[in-house]
């Protein structure tokens, strides 16, 4: 601690709050933590708020991702490779439509969700320039309910004299 | 002769972003040849000196690399590979095990973090650490090279800027406004911020709120139990921002009336100083870096008990004398971080580690 600092103590601050705790009435409550952790079901149902910056960089997750790739490389060598490299060109007929089909899901949703994130930019800048006209035009009020009541003393004042 | 900064991320507005700009700034007043490389460059910094990490320029044995760690990354690896002298900035790992159960990537990250920190035991000449708590974090993982303090270069000057009005309007009111900023993470203990205001609100004073000023980009699964757990409570007046503009930080900030901080890990703590910077008397629980950064100032919880910190936030609301000395305390401190006593610091250490 610095020489230059108020001495506190707070030695008898704690004390005099733990006497203000026994007097207060703190009942012995359930508020642990730990029985929300991990309980999906209690955070699934949770409303949870808009933000921005959190939906542009979902979006952009999003959008990085969207592409699913049908064929993985399997390096070659060995019976399991021979099987699994087998088992991917037979399943190839099937495989590529759907991915496809996933795929064209994914750009659509991309689309979507980069045309909603536009709109919210746009009500936020709509709403943002709307602040700014109310700003000025509370500080308007403010200068005029100023001015108002100088006038009024003024006048007041006047009236006095006459 | 170049001095150069190296890091995995240099990210927008961020503690460890905002300090390696600001040294890039102290290091060019040196008259020393800079830049800043690193891997992933947020687009809103816009320094024509900030390249990407593959361009770092070929660097002789009397130029100096300084790496900021603060994140497992193959950067890392690349240390030895310079054949010049190397300074590490420490701005300390978060451990892993506060972040498993909610986001396994970065548990992982963080993990790896701290197995680089330890390889890179014996790749430095010389280290800086944000705190006496990351010096000894450093002297526990090996390190034998000579380790000094020095605190992150805050910008208090983009802290006098105007603060958003729309905020101010919606809550400047009669009610007590208890804050905490940083990000919604499992380590900052924001369950516990919230267990104390639980407290406060039920017990003491009913006319309060809570803010809790951070994004939760990466832990939304903790974020989304902390709105789980308030719900439980029924808890009204809990308020999460989210990642805000600068300017709605500044009106939070000038909002608060007590800053509560319940983190159990922190290398530094840059809204401490915030705190202190406004004004806000600070209720601060023991843990890592929270004490250095306090430096004697603020009101440390030595237990983590959330009705004496409830109690202790009403204390400071009722109790003029011990308010106004608490905030006079937290002024002192703040002389510590300013930007010139920092900046003098940090050319000492980097003359006496060149040998002018």
């Amino acid at each position: 601690m610095s020489s230059q600092m108020k001495e506190i103590n707070i030695e008898k601050i704690m004390e005099e709050i733990r006497e203000d705790i026994a007097k207060r009435g703190y009942k012995d409550e359930d508020i642990d933590f730990e029985n929300i952790t991990g309980n999906v079901k209690a955070v699934l149902g949770v409303k949870t708020d808009f933000s921005e910056y959190e939906l542009t960089h979902a979006v952009e997750g999003a959008a990085g991702v969207h592409k699913i790739e049908y064929y993985r490389m399997i390096p070659k060598g060995g019976l399991k490779s021979f099987i699994q490299r087998s088992i991917r060109k037979m399943v190839r007929f099937m495989m590529i439509p759907m991915v496809d089909q996933q795929n064209q899901f994914n750009y659509q949703m991309i689309v979507c969700m980069r045309q909603m994130e536009a709109f919210v930019k746009e009500c936020n800048d709509r709403a943002e320039q709307k602040d700014q006209i109310i700003d000025g035009l509370e500080e308007q009020i403010f200068q005029l309910k100023n001015r108002c009541e100088a006038l009024e003393s003024q006048l007041e004042n006047k009236e006095a004299d006459a | 002769m170049k001095i150069v900064q190296l890091l995995p991320t240099l990210a927008f507005g961020d503690a460890v972003g905002n300090d390696t700009m600001a040294l890039m700034q102290v290091i060019r007043e040196m008259g020393y040849e800079t830049g800043i490389y690193a891997e992933s460059i947020d687009e809103r910094i816009k320094d024509k000196a900030v390249k990407p990490a593959y361009k770092v320029p070929y660097m002789k044995p009397d130029d100096i690399l300084i790496y900021h760690m603060s994140i497992g990354s193959q950067l890392t690896y690349t240390i030895p590979e310079f054949n010049c002298r190397k300074i590490m900035i420490y701005h300390n790992v978060t451990p892993p095990e506060f972040l498993e159960a909610y986001n396994p990537f970065t548990a992982d990250a963080c993990r790896e973090g701290l197995k680089q920190v330890t390889y890179l035991a014996d790749k430095f000449d010389y280290c800086l650490a944000d705190s006496a708590f990351n010096k000894q974090e450093l002297i526990r993982m090996g390190y034998t090279c000579p380790i000094d303090v020095l605190p992150i270069l805050i910008p208090f000057e983009d802290y006098k800027k105007a603060p958003s009005k729309k905020v101010l309007r919606r809550y400047r009111d009669h009610k007590t406004n208890i804050l905490f900023t940083g990000r919604i993470a499992p380590n900052k203990k924001q369950e516990d911020v919230i267990k104390s205001f639980y407290y406060y609100k039920k017990y003491i004073n009913p006319d309060s709120r809570l803010f809790l000023v951070g994004s939760y980009y990466g832990m939304e699964n903790y974020y989304h139990s902390l709105k789980a757990f308030v719900e439980r409570l029924q808890l009204e007046d809990v308020y999460f921002t989210g990642q805000i503009k600068f300017n709605e930080v500044l009106a939070y900030y000038h909002l608060a009336d007590v800053f509560l901080c319940m983190s159990e890990h922190e290398g530094f703590c840059v809204p401490l100083a915030e705190a202190m910077d406004f004004r806000i008397p600070i209720i601060a629980y023991d843990s890592s870096a929270i004490g250095d950064t306090l430096g004697g100032s603020g009101i440390l919880l030595k237990e983590k008990d959330h009705r004496i910190a409830a109690e202790m936030a009403d204390r400071l609301m009722t109790d003029q004398k011990l308010r106004e000395d608490v905030i006079y305390n937290q002024s002192v401190r703040l002389k510590d971080f300013e930007h010139g006593t920092i900046k003098d610091q940090f050319e000492k250490y980097i003359k006496t580690f060149i040998g002018e």
